[in-house]
């Protein structure tokens, strides 16, 4: 190699994004061969699909432009070796990226973005696996238009963030690319344009967040806001106090709002008794929906959900039935972990239900202050 | 607990870039190494609210089968993250409980390594299957104020916990500890009685009239006539209907009142009772749903008697509606004065709270 020119050009890394483009001037004095070279490709570039080091399946776009200098030609033959340590066309060394092969890889010219070549280029693979042949006995006319193809499944070399080139020829015969030879590049016939390409792997960047398992469940009054006391006192005011008596079926209504991250959402229990003062008890709705009635025998308490929020499956005999009949099945209710109430079907924000209570008194319901304490228990399965 | 894996393709240009992500990544906080993560985790409460005493029943499917010989239970107040700092949930405290059940793999005991937010079970280890297990711990004294907790699963192969980083499967979840719905309500003392001269149904807003127009009487016949009361009460121990008031009278002329007779046309007679009569016929037997009965003086048939301040119904319990039909009779003689004969009866229910 007598004397060579080497030339940055800035313009192509813009143009090749990811790709650092290094594009080198051509050794016009190369040796002895009878060149029929025309000029540089222009606007080269490599995009890798990934530049993981050792990463396998990588699909390269290869794109440049005939040189504009040079005007029409057929290219029927075209050659990119891959070096690991220049991109020098005309030095005869061009040793194997470690790692890198082009074994096994097919060529596609024609699905866009790929142009510019056509149907009907066969692919030969050289050099241990590092030197791509592409050869077309018709050949497609280059003018100044740009060429994409794209060499599909190559395993990139193992190093990471290490830099490797590609050296792009082309020819008018397919004996030139058959025959390519690096150092001898005219070998099989004169080569036109030419060019080299930097590539370079590099290290993916792993992320790593966490997301805790969330749930969150407030109940609180039907008027008020997570965090206020949902504990009420049902009925209807008789002088100053608050009664059920057998004229009314008195109703208070609460809200719980859930939100769970939680795969298959959560489990709503309700876990308490009927009213009751002392030995006495106001009778509970039941273990399906039932309609209270003012003044029923033994009097009647129970409840329903009358708004399902987002995801919630209401669970018998709390659904309302054919509108709003109440349900209390207290022979589960009152088991350890209480009797399911509704379910929320999926991971969700926000979900917000309301609950009524309905209770009435019968004629013979003794007097006294009745009491009964609910909870309600979400358990999301994670 | 998820990882998000975000793939970047870096040219030379964008080294700089690269740079500040990779040292932004340097800063995460890096996980210990665990083994899988355990599957369907779950904490169900038997009591949900805030310092209460609740059983515990975890449960979770096992992923890796391996050797079991510890399982670790810690319970955090800031985040269910393994390699996260754990905050002690303020008023938790598991380390009096005891194991009421255990379900899937099984032989475990309490571990004297137990403290307040850290349950752990040891048993000696043995192989263990990828299953569901569960278990059910009584006398957990729940976290003293409402909000999210969280706890965090270790599965060990020794009988006790090594470094969470050694532990074979672990999974975290979040429990709520909510105030329960205290729901109270009043039932007053109650007693309803209506009278009326007629009243439909049970209904007391239907009883009509106060008035009683008896005709005129004669020795040949009976002046028959009725009025209707509901009672109703949930005094515990029932109610007695009483009634009170002179028999009828015109100046200083009366209708003798009858201790018990029946009706004689041509004496003069007043007289009451609360059942179906065939002589005369009228009247009705007590109706309702109630448990009040007529007192025996007033409940024989065609026997009328009237005594001022007699009971003449009771019930001994809370009782429902009762409708009683009082029936009236007069009997004149033939030397009764003339006169208009009047009277004022007054009913009174009082019930036996």
């Amino acid at each position: 190699m007598k004397g060579f020119r080497l030339k940055i050009k800035r313009s192509a890394y813009i143009a090749t994004a990811f790709i650092a483009t290094l594009a080198i001037g051509v050794p016009s004095l190369l040796g002895g061969s009878a060149s029929a070279v025309t000029g540089q490709l222009q606007s080269r570039s490599i995009t890798m699909s990934d530049a993981n080091g050792a990463d396998a399946g990588v699909s390269y776009k290869v794109g440049f432009t005939s040189s504009a200098a040079s005007g029409s030609y057929t290219v029927k033959g075209i050659v990119v070796d891959f070096c690991s340590g220049d991109p020098i066309i005309g030095n005869s060394t061009c040793a194997l990226p470690s790692g890198f092969s082009l074994s096994g890889v097919t060529v596609d010219t024609t699905t866009a973005p790929d142009t510019g070549l056509g149907a009907g280029w066969s692919v030969t693979i050289a050099n241990s696996n590092r030197t791509l042949e592409l050869t077309n006995a018709t050949g497609a006319a280059l003018n100044t238009t740009s060429v994409i193809f794209t060499i599909a499944g190559v395993h990139n070399p193992t190093a990471v963030n290490t830099s490797f080139y590609a050296r792009i020829l082309t020819y008018n015969a397919t004996a030139g690319a058959t025959g390519y030879v690096a150092g001898s590049e005219n070998t099989g016939s004169a080569y036109f344009d030419y060019g080299g390409v930097a590539l370079s792997t590099d290290m993916v960047v792993n992320i790593t967040a966490k997301v805790m398992e969330t749930l969150n469940f407030c109940v609180y009054p039907g008027a008020g806001s997570c965090g206020t006391d949902p504990s009420f006192t049902i009925g209807h005011a008789v002088g100053s106090a608050t009664v059920i008596d057998s004229t009314a079926v008195d109703t208070t209504t609460i809200k719980w709002t859930l939100s769970t991250n939680a795969n298959t959402g959560a489990i709503i229990r309700l876990q308490g008794d009927t009213l009751k003062s002392g030995s006495n008890s106001i009778a509970a709705a039941g273990a399906s929906p039932a309609t209270i009635t003012n003044g029923q025998a033994g009097g009647g308490f129970g409840l329903y959900i009358s708004v399902a929020g987002t995801n919630i499956t209401k669970t018998s005999p709390y659904t309302g039935g054919s509108g709003s009949q109440y349900g209390l099945d207290t022979a589960n209710s009152t088991l350890t972990f209480g009797s399911q109430l509704a379910q929320l079907t999926a991971a969700t924000n926000g979900s917000i239900s309301t609950v009524t209570y309905g209770a009435t008194a019968a004629n013979t319901t003794p007097a006294g202050t009745y009491t009964a304490t609910h909870q309600l228990i979400a358990t999301g399965t994670f | 607990m998820r990882r998000f894996s975000i793939r970047l393709t870096l040219s030379k240009v964008a080294y700089p870039i690269a740079a500040l992500l990779l040292i932004g990544a340097g800063l995460l906080i890096l996980f210990p190494a665990n083994g899988a993560q355990l599957f369907q985790r779950s904490l169900m409460l038997s009591n949900n609210q805030p310092g209460a005493n609740s059983i515990y029943k975890v449960s979770f499917t096992i992923n890796t089968p391996s050797t079991l010989g510890s399982i670790e239970m810690l319970f955090c107040s800031n985040s269910p993250i393994n390699g996260d700092a754990c905050q002690a949930p303020i008023g938790l405290d598991v380390s009096n409980a005891v194991i009421a059940s255990q379900v899937g793999e099984t032989g475990f005991s309490i571990s004297s390594d137990t403290y307040a937010n850290n349950l752990i079970l040891t048993r000696t280890p043995t192989s263990s299957l990828a299953i569901p297990v569960s278990y059910d711990f009584d006398n957990v004294t729940n976290p003293s104020t409402n909000g999210s907790y969280y706890l965090r699963i270790y599965t060990y192969d020794s009988p006790t916990p090594s470094p969470p980083a050694t532990a074979i499967d672990f999974g975290g979840l979040a429990f709520s500890i909510n105030s329960a719905v205290n729901i109270s309500t009043y039932v007053p003392p109650f007693i309803r009685v209506c009278v009326g001269v007629t009243i439909s149904g049970y209904n007391c807003n239907t009883a009509n009239g106060d008035y009683i127009d008896m005709g005129t009487l004669t020795s040949t016949r009976t002046s028959a006539a009725t009025n209707q009361i509901v009672v109703a009460t949930n005094a515990s121990n029932g109610y007695n209907l009483s009634v009170s008031g002179d028999t009828l009278a015109s100046g200083n002329n009366i209708l003798p009142p009858l201790n018990g007779d029946i009706s004689r046309p041509g004496v003069s007679q007043f007289g009451i009772n609360l059942t179906a009569n065939v002589a005369p016929s009228i009247g009705s037997n007590v109706q309702g749903p109630g448990v009040g009965i007529v007192s025996s003086a007033y409940n024989q048939p065609n026997f009328f008697r009237y005594a001022s301040g007699d009971v003449i119904a009771h019930a001994s319990a809370p009782a429902d509606n009762n409708k009683y039909t009082i029936s009236y009779i007069l009997n004149s003689s033939k030397d009764q004065p003339s006169g208009v004969y009047v009277t004022t009866l007054t009913y009174v229910g009082t019930g036996s709270f």
